[in-house]
């Protein structure tokens, strides 16, 4: 279980690796990107033919196969539950003699994690929240959601060593009955709070006024221009693979 | 050369399939043992470059088509072992996904294209690089042996298909299965090969390879990293934007007819097995995507089997190979 904790963590603090704070973007903004995101999940979703799919699915191996290994990894890795998990549940459609509904419900479910797991690889947690910031989105919404993945981070860690010294502490067969889980948790909680009184102070003390704004000094330029060019391709695309129907 | 489905017995399949499954086990330790890690992605391009070959269809008068398949080319490249992991790789894609190719007859494909075409291929080329000192004899070599190994590969597809009826008959004398014996499926398969076929098998090889040899010469070395190189990816890229060349030629294979077009080839009946046998139901079947111009969906088609294929072995590149470089052989 210790190891497990582990690799979450790891897994979290590498998929943040990239820290923007005085860094020009490459491409097109964390913003644009974002928006650009959303807008194929919901084409994708809205798709009533095989064909819209079928071409967006194709963009995004094209995307993935240009990626080095360790992010292809990266981006792949979350993509592969939610598939077999939808798989699963529309594998009646199979027997109901429909199994291409079953293919095009999974395509659209594997593009749409795709699409966020690409946007994750690419801006990274940090540059996520910059972008709701320059979304100009509630500022209660983007600090929920930025304190939520820092803390999910801390408090693993956390709670990973005190696995680790109860593991080193305990004599007997090892069970979940006596690991203390419910200690280690309910330690956890504790701290939780006590963290959170400490953020607190520490953002009054630093004059934190609730306003995200975002470090990054991406000007807009020709990455946005030719992100802005391929969604109203896009789109037209789209348009017109529903008028066909 | 892809044997559609039913047109081996079941049995003939299942035999190739054993066949295969040592082969496969040997060339995936093989590969793990020989080849640097860093080298198992370039498996990937290489498969690419084959599945765009098959995609190429060559005309040959009297209205069959045929195509280069590419498993010498990868041989030379990465050896023989991790060509039949290729070219496996890239008839499942086309099978499960294309529905070019059947799944039973996988086996089958396999045993040709990925085992016999680039095993035999490779063997000819060592031994002909010995003889063949100079500039260009390495590309000369590589161009005999793409030439002898796509003939012994179709020699085995004609011969699988020729004994069909011979094993398997119904009550009424009637094949159930491909119902041309090997008095008409051998010359049908080897004129085309022999002919057209071995020579587009023969320029794709010979022409890729002389590319590589000038744009990215550490491809051909195994001691390097062997980073596929821009030269490369540009060449993927054209190769994927001109495959609705293939397009341009008409006909069916010989031994690709459906079930509904054998009866018209001259067989004068439909065999029984073929009526009522295995069938499924690709994804993208002929490359085409319903409803989109042939040519749209055959590039879509293209971009799907390449970026697939690259993804694959990048990921199988994180899990397996050898972290020391190999000798070259």
């Amino acid at each position: 279980m210790n190891l497990k904790i582990m690799k979450l963590l790891a897994g979290l603090a590498r998929k943040d690796k990239e820290n923007h704070i005085g860094q020009e973007s490459r491409g097109a903004g964390p913003a644009l990107l974002l928006i650009a995101s959303i807008c194929v999940i919901f084409l994708c979703a809205l798709s009533r033919n095989a064909i819209f799919t079928v071409t967006v699915l194709a963009l995004l191996l094209l995307r993935i196969a240009l990626m080095a290994e360790a992010d292809i990894v990266d981006v792949l890795k979350p993509v592969l539950l939610p598939a077999i998990f939808c798989m699963l549940i529309m594998l009646p459609a199979v027997f109901m003699g429909s199994p291409r509904t079953m293919l095009t419900v999974t395509m659209k479910v594997v593009e749409s994690v795709t699409v966020l797991s690409l946007l994750g690889n690419r801006i990274g947690w940090k540059g996520m929240t910059g972008a709701f910031g320059e979304m100009h989105l509630p500022p209660m919404f983007v600090m929920v959601l930025d304190t939520t993945m820092r803390f999910l981070t801390i408090l693993g860690d956390y709670s990973g060593k005190i696995v680790e010294a109860v593991t080193l502490r305990r004599v007997g067969e090892k069970n979940w009955k006596n690991a203390g889980t419910g200690g280690i948790l309910g330690q956890t909680f504790l701290k939780s709070q006590e963290m959170s009184t400490r953020m607190e102070e520490a953002l009054f003390c630093r004059g934190f006024s609730g306003q995200y704004k975002s470090l990054t000094t991406h000007k807009f330029g020709a990455g946005d221009i030719l992100l802005i060019v391929a969604l109203i391709g896009l789109f037209a695309f789209f348009f017109y693979t529903q008028g066909m129907m | 050369m892809h044997i559609p489905e039913n047109y081996l017995s079941p049995q003939t399949c299942a035999v190739m399939t054993a066949a295969m499954v040592p082969v496969w086990t040997v060339s995936i330790r093989r590969v793990k043992e020989e080849l640097p890690k860093v080298k198992i992605p370039m498996i990937g391009v290489c498969a690419a470059f084959s599945f765009l070959g098959m995609m190429f269809n060559v005309p040959l008068p009297g209205g069959t088509t045929g195509h280069a398949v590419g498993g010498t080319l990868i041989a030379i490249l990465l050896g023989p072992y991790a060509s039949c992991l290729a070219v496996s790789v890239a008839l499942l894609l086309q099978a499960l996904i294309f529905g070019d190719g059947g799944v039973l007859s996988f086996g089958a494909n396999c045993f040709n294209m990925a085992f016999v075409l680039p095993f035999v291929g490779y063997a000819v080329y060592r031994t002909l690089k010995k003889v063949f000192k100079g500039k260009n004899g390495n590309l000369a070599a590589a161009g005999i042996g793409s030439y002898i190994g796509i003939n012994c590969a179709a020699l085995c597809a004609a011969i699988e298909f020729g004994i069909q009826p011979l094993l398997f008959k119904d009550a009424s004398g009637n094949a159930l299965y491909c119902p041309y014996p090997l008095s008409v499926s051998i010359p049908a398969m080897m004129i085309g090969h022999l002919t057209i076929f071995g020579l587009a098998e023969v320029v794709f090889t010979v022409l890729i390879l002389a590319y590589i040899e000038k744009t990215s010469p550490s491809m051909l070395e195994t001691r390097t990293a062997g980073k596929t190189s821009k030269a490369v990816n540009i060449l993927l890229g054209a190769l994927i934007v001109a495959t609705p060349l293939g397009l341009l030629a008409e006909g069916t294979a010989w031994g690709e007819w459906g079930a509904d077009e054998i009866a018209a080839t001259g067989a004068g009946y439909t065999p029984a097995g073929m009526l009522k046998g295995f069938s499924f139901d690709a994804l993208l079947p002929d490359y085409s995507v319903s409803g989109l111009p042939d040519v749209f969906g055959y590039i879509l088609s293209a971009i799907i089997g390449a970026a697939l294929l690259i993804i694959i072995f990048k990921l199988l590149g994180t899990i397996g190979g050898r972290k020391k470089t190999a000798t070259q052989p």
